[in-house]
């Protein structure tokens, strides 16, 4: 770093010192903006969270020391409802634009000659496909109705990199955990699935486990991906997501299970045909169902 | 060892066409970004509170405080996708945008804390209850401790800029001390409190304003 721009950090730290503490003054703003857009690295808030920190801390500090009168300490519920009301018509419309990337689930697939494909990774979804139309400023009483309707994208998590080999990691799992529990998929009845064959294998100690399918119908990653769904109702009455993936051969196919929740006492694996990245709530149908 | 379970001819909770409702780990802020409508309420439940507490202290006019209080969470709302869990707190996070909010608020009333005239029925500064969920946060456990371990005169010129809402030059005036003297203090306070909070989360003291 030249010595022109150690002057430039310099005088940046003092003018986001001064705006941290509501000092900046109106002549001093546009030559803020001017070195932030010089200084694309610095992060703005770095010094006005630290100062929002530290007014938390003394307002705390005060508390405990009794010196200010503690009431009245909590929200007015006018407000509460207004603010839920905004809120929840704004978390409506945050699913219209929020981009479908969603977490993967890898596959490690059989081909002809007996041997393991390269894992593969679902496909993330392109922002745009997992679109729909903005839902307008509604209130609660409709975004209640609407959570349950629609069929929304999903927040990406981490990737989790699978292991090398799956069919030996699966098999390893089966003989080490004394836990693990193998549960066949029910014959499907949906047109289309109805040869699907196999079985999940599921470790609760171990937090680990395995689909493997079997003539699963091949998906086009660019309109559905293939979503599957943990029921564990000693933990939520709600299913688990366990994440998208997809199929590209009707071989033999083994997928590793990331479920981002403990699970415990797992009473049915499901797999639903979802927009691409998947959604938060499904209408189905059940395609492929393994119940314990 | 292999259990092989024996399969229910019927799938026990869920039939073709039943709704699904994912749960997930996600943070509130990130739940509110992904459009779940019930993270909302636990939002408001959990810090609700803290950004009254934070307007209150700064706009003791109930009526000022309500309107800044709803810009806050408009802005919360709108801003929950920037909200990156692995670098600040839902605290650090909500609070800076309520710090922000608030000081725009300010300026554009040209009023500082210290001078709002008070509501009719409240006749003393106000400090409400702080939550639970704050006293629980790590971030702001590590910045009591950095300011409890700072020298008295510096942590009494932090106090009353970044707390008490005095502006620098009044604060030079009530410690008798020149302007630049009450600048540089809360800029190296800032910056250590900054320094501290990176050298927590990561071990590394590498100047983080620097990028």
């Amino acid at each position: 770093m030249n010595a022109p721009n150690m002057r430039d950090t310099e005088r940046l730290g003092e003018l986001l010192a001064d705006e941290a503490s509501a000092a900046l003054d109106a002549v001093d703003a546009p030559e803020l903006k001017g070195l932030l857009d010089g200084n694309p690295g610095v992060r703005r808030d770095a010094l006005m969270e630290a100062a929002a920190l530290a007014q938390v801390a003394f307002l705390r500090r005060a508390q405990r020391a009794g010196m200010r009168p503690a009431s009245p300490g909590r929200m007015p519920q006018g407000l509460r409802e207004r603010l839920a009301s905004h809120g929840e018509a704004a978390a409506i419309r945050q699913r219209a634009v929020t981009s479908a990337k969603r977490p993967s689930l890898a596959s490690s697939r059989r081909n002809s000659r007996g041997t393991d494909e390269t894992p593969g990774r679902a496909t993330h979804t392109p922002a745009a496909a997992g679109r729909r139309p903005a839902g307008g400023f509604l209130g609660w009483a409709l975004a209640a109705v609407l959570a349950v309707a629609l069929v929304v994208p999903r927040t990406e998590d981490p990737v989790v990199a699978p292991p090398a080999d799956i069919p030996s990691a699966r098999a390893g799992l089966l003989g080490d955990a004394p836990d693990a529990i193998t549960v066949p998929w029910a014959p499907p009845t949906v047109a289309g699935y109805e040869g699907v064959t196999g079985d999940v294998v599921w470790s609760e100690s171990r937090q680990q486990g395995y689909l493997r399918l079997a003539n699963m119908p091949v998906n086009d990653p660019s309109r559905t991906q293939y979503q599957l769904w943990i029921v564990a109702p000693e933990r939520d009455k709600h299913p688990v997501d366990g994440g998208v993936f997809d199929i590209s051969s009707t071989g033999e196919v083994i997928i590793p299970i990331q479920a981002k929740l403990p699970v415990r006492s797992p009473s049915a694996f499901a797999i639903t045909a979802e927009q691409p990245g998947g959604v938060v709530v499904s209408a189905g149908p059940l395609l492929v169902v393994a119940a314990t | 060892m292999m259990t092989v379970v024996a399969l229910r001819p019927v799938f026990p909770r869920l039939s073709q066409g039943d709704p699904i409702r994912l749960t997930t780990s996600q943070s509130i802020l990130e739940r509110v970004a992904a459009g779940d409508t019930s993270a909302v309420g636990e939002c408001l439940d959990r810090y609700g509170d803290l950004v009254w507490s934070l307007a209150r202290r700064y706009l003791r006019n109930a009526a000022d405080a309500e309107d800044a209080v709803q810009d806050i969470f408009i802005d919360i709302w709108g801003s929950s996708a920037r909200y990156d869990r692995n670098i600040a707190s839902e605290v650090a996070f909500i609070s800076t945008i309520a710090r922000r909010r608030l000081i725009d608020k300010i300026r554009q009333t040209e009023r500082r804390p210290g001078m709002d005239s008070l509501d009719d029925d409240e006749g003393a500064p106000i400090d409400p209850g702080i939550p639970a969920t704050v006293e629980e946060d790590t971030e702001v456990t590590i910045v009591e401790r950095v300011l409890a371990e700072m020298d008295p005169e510096h942590q009494k010129v932090l106090a009353m800029s970044l707390y008490e809402g005095y502006s620098h030059s009044e604060i030079a005036e009530r410690l008798s001390l020149p302007l630049g003297t009450v600048k540089t203090r809360v800029r190296r306070g800032l910056i250590h409190i900054r320094e501290q909070l990176r050298i927590s989360a990561t071990g590394d003291p590498a100047e983080e304003l620097l990028g």
